[in-house]
Order: structure tokens, then C-alpha cells, then sequence
């Protein structure tokens, strides 16, 4: 199931974001980058596609309808999950955090971004670095 | 100082969510349309987009501003000190700030010693202390087209940092109250914009990283902003630090430091 990825293949990523307009923004600019880009905003099937499907990165809005992205991580990055998810999981928020959800997130995710602090490249040459390693 | 309730931060924790979301999108859209219509339109018409861009960078400034005076006023303001080369933090800030001199045309004239010790700092912090210096240097600036910024080590081994402008200055009966939440300089309050939050924030993070922030300043002839910093070597001695040395923090969040990327 979890096989090691053809380098010849597009990355993946999944956005679970519910604010419309800025799903359009990253999957534009991502797009542009070569990336195959699915966007969904509900958590229920965000965390669904996210077990089902094979992607590269999936980045995790905080505050979705359904499930939060706390949630969501805190499932996906079970330790008990077998095989682990391969996926770099990075966090996209507006909010500030509080130290003890900071610490939880630190733990857990690749990355922690805050989508105000950068524009659609910034945030596709951010990914960029975090996909290689 | 008044202390406020829980009610006070979450208002603002939450206002600062809603005027993030509005901004996230200015800021994609203002990118679209540079990447889109760069060579494509009048310079007139190109200077307006990287006037609208500097405005929508300056908004996300004073929005973390008002974010970070709340966390002051209510003992929130959490620092992680990390080790980090001050020449590459100075350097990547003044850069990053270019747009905003660039639209005024002001030159920003970067001058680092070299023999510059690490420094213990919290990354995000420090630069939103660069860039309230250099935004009021660039506000204060006059007629003026240059801003000097430099680095050094002090008599007493810390490493100094100072922004000098060569604008309007500050009359001696003002600098009291410079430090001071909301004070503008009503003289010049017509010709210069600011929300009169970040001296007094940047104080409170300079002090709050052991440092010292100052001025100098003369009416008419411009102001140099100050501050000290202390070394990572001393640092270590003094107080116990964060452990946390796993994040490659920047303006944008942080990457979990992976193999490839440990400094």
C-alpha cells in the first residue's frame, strides 16, 4: 500500500481548506508549479481521502468544518497507524495558537504557516523545501 | 498598567483572524496580477501595484503588531531563543523590506561587521523589531532617500544594531514619550502615517531578549534607533533557554528541521 513513490511522477498534494477563494490561489500557483492539486473542505472527507490516498503533502488548514486540522492530525499521526502516513503534513492557519496546541502541532507536523504572512509562491517555494528532504 | 481579562486577548485573537483572511487574499491577488501583468503595463500603472503590495505587507505588520502589544499587555508574549547569525536575520529583514523603501525611493544601505558573534534570539520577534525601526525610519525620513543600517560589537561585547535616518528628527521635549503605547509626534502627525504601537513593542521584545533599545535624534536632521543584542555564548551562561532547537523558524511560520536543513 504505503510503496515508495515513482520519482518520475507528479507530486500530490491535498489542500483541506474551506475558504473557497484561497483554495483557488494555492491551487493556482501550485498547479503552476506542476503539483496535482485536490482541494476538499470538509474534515469527515478530508481525513477519508487523506487515509484512502497516496499524496506528497497535505496541507492542513486549522479551522474546517467537521472535524478540526487538530483532529485530523492527531489521527493521521497516530502512532499506531500502520504502515505511517508518508505525507508531509504542514499547517496553514490565521490563528494564533495557544502554547499548549502549539507544542501538540510542533510535535506532530512537518510545518506550521500562516497564510497571511505569505503569498502563493512563497508558500509553493516553502513546500518546495519541505518535499525535498 | 491595566491587567485585562482573558475576554481582552481573545477579542483580539479573534479580530486578527478575521482581518488575516481578507489580507491572505490581497496579498495572492496583488501577486497574480504582478506575475500576470509585470511587463505588460505602464510604469505608472506598475509602481500603483508595488504601491498596493507595500500597503497590503504594511497592513499584515500592523495587524501582528496589535496581536503582539496584547500578548504584552496580558504576560502572553512567549520568546523562544534560538541560536541564529544575526548578519543572515539583518540581512534577509532589510531585504524583505526593500518594497516599502523601494516605492518611496529610499535606498537602504546594509553595513555588517564581520567578526559578528551568533545571537540568541526569537527570529519572528526580532524581526518585527527591524521592521518597525525601519518603517519608522522611512516614515521619518523627509525628503530624504537613504537609511543606514549596521551592525557592530559593543565596548561590552554585545552586538549592536542601529537604523539611522536623515529626515525629520525628533525635537528633545518628544523623546520621553517615544516608547510610550500610541504616541505619535503630533507635529509631524500629518506627514506621517503609523498606529503608534511599534516603539513601544519594540522595546518590550528588546527588553524581554535581555537587550537595550535607545535614540538619538535631531529635529531636522534625522534619528538613529538602537539597539543591543546579547550573544548566544553569553546567553547560555546566563539563563536557561528554550531547548528547543528543532524549528527553522522565519517571517512565514517554521519548518520542522529536517536533516538537509540543520544550520
Amino acid at each position: 500500500m504505503d510503496e515508495e513513490p515513482n520519482k518520475a511522477t507528479v507530486r500530490s498534494v491535498l489542500c483541506i481548506e474551506d475558504e473557497q477563494f484561497i483554495s483557488e490561489l494555492y491551487t493556482r500557483a501550485l498547479t503552476k508549479a506542476g503539483y496535482q492539486v485536490t482541494v476538499i473542505a470538509d474534515g469527515v472527507k478530508a481525513l477519508e481521502a487523506a487515509q484512502t490516498n497516496q499524496y506528497d503533502i497535505i496541507l492542513l488548514d486549522l479551522m474546517i468544518p467537521n472535524l478540526t486540522g487538530i483532529e485530523i492530525l492527531r489521527t493521521l499521526r497516530n502512532p499506531a497507524r500502520v504502515p505511517p502516513i508518508r505525507a508531509k503534513i504542514i499547517i496553514i492557519t490565521n490563528l494564533e495558537q495557544r502554547q499548549e496546541v502549539r507544542a501538540e502541532i510542533e510535535k506532530q507536523a512537518d510545518g506550521y504557516l500562516v497564510k497571511a504572512a505569505m503569498t502563493p509562491s512563497e508558500l509553493v517555494s516553502l513546500i518546495e523545501k519541505i518535499s525535498l528532504s | 498598567m491595566y491587567s485585562q481579562d482573558d475576554q481582552a486577548i481573545s477579542f483580539v485573537a479573534l479580530s486578527v483572524h478575521e482581518l488575516r483572511t481578507p489580507l491572505t487574499l490581497l496579498r495572492g491577488y496583488i501577486e497574480v496580477f504582478e506575475e500576470e501583468l509585470s511587463g505588460k503595463v505602464d510604469p505608472e500603472l506598475k509602481d500603483f501595484m508595488d504601491k498596493m503590495n507595500a500597503q497590503a505587507e504594511q497592513l499584515m505588520a500592523y495587524v501582528n503588531n496589535i496581536l503582539n502589544v496584547a500578548r504584552i499587555d496580558n504576560d502572553q508574549l512567549e520568546l523562544r531563543l534560538q541560536e541564529e547569525s544575526w548578519s543572515t536575520v539583518l540581512k534577509s529583514a532589510v531585504v524583505a523590506l526593500g518594497l516599502q523603501a523601494k516605492v518611496r525611493g529610499i535606498s537602504l544601505h546594509c553595513q555588517i561587521a564581520n567578526d559578528l558573534p551568533s545571537v540568541g534570539i526569537d527570529r519572528l520577534s526580532i524581526n518585527e523589531v527591524i521592521n518597525n525601526l525601519v518603517d519608522n525610519a522611512i516614515k521619518y525620513s523627509g525628503s530624504s532617500k537613504i537609511i543606514k543600517i549596521e551592525a557592530h560589537r559593543s565596548g561590552d561585547g554585545l552586538v549592536e544594531t542601529t537604523v539611522q535616518d536623515f529626515g525629520l528628527g525628533i525635537s528633545t521635549s518628544l523623546l520621553p514619550n517615544l516608547f510610550t503605547k500610541f504616541y505619535r509626534d503630533h507635529h509631524n502627525r500629518a506627514q506621517v502615517g503609523g498606529n503608534g504601537l511599534g516603539l513601544y513593542l519594540s522595546k518590550a521584545i528588546v527588553s524581554a531578549h535581555g537587550g537595550n533599545l535607545w535614540v538619538r535624534s535631531k529635529e531636522g536632521e534625522g534619528s538613529t534607533f538602537g539597539f543591543t543584542l546579547i550573544p548566544y555564548d553569553q546567553l547560555t551562561k546566563q539563563a536557561k533557554l528554550d531547548g528547543n532547537t528543532e524549528m527553522v523558524r522565519s517571517a512565514h511560520g517554521w519548518i520542522k528541521n529536517h536533516s538537509l536543513y540543520r544550520r
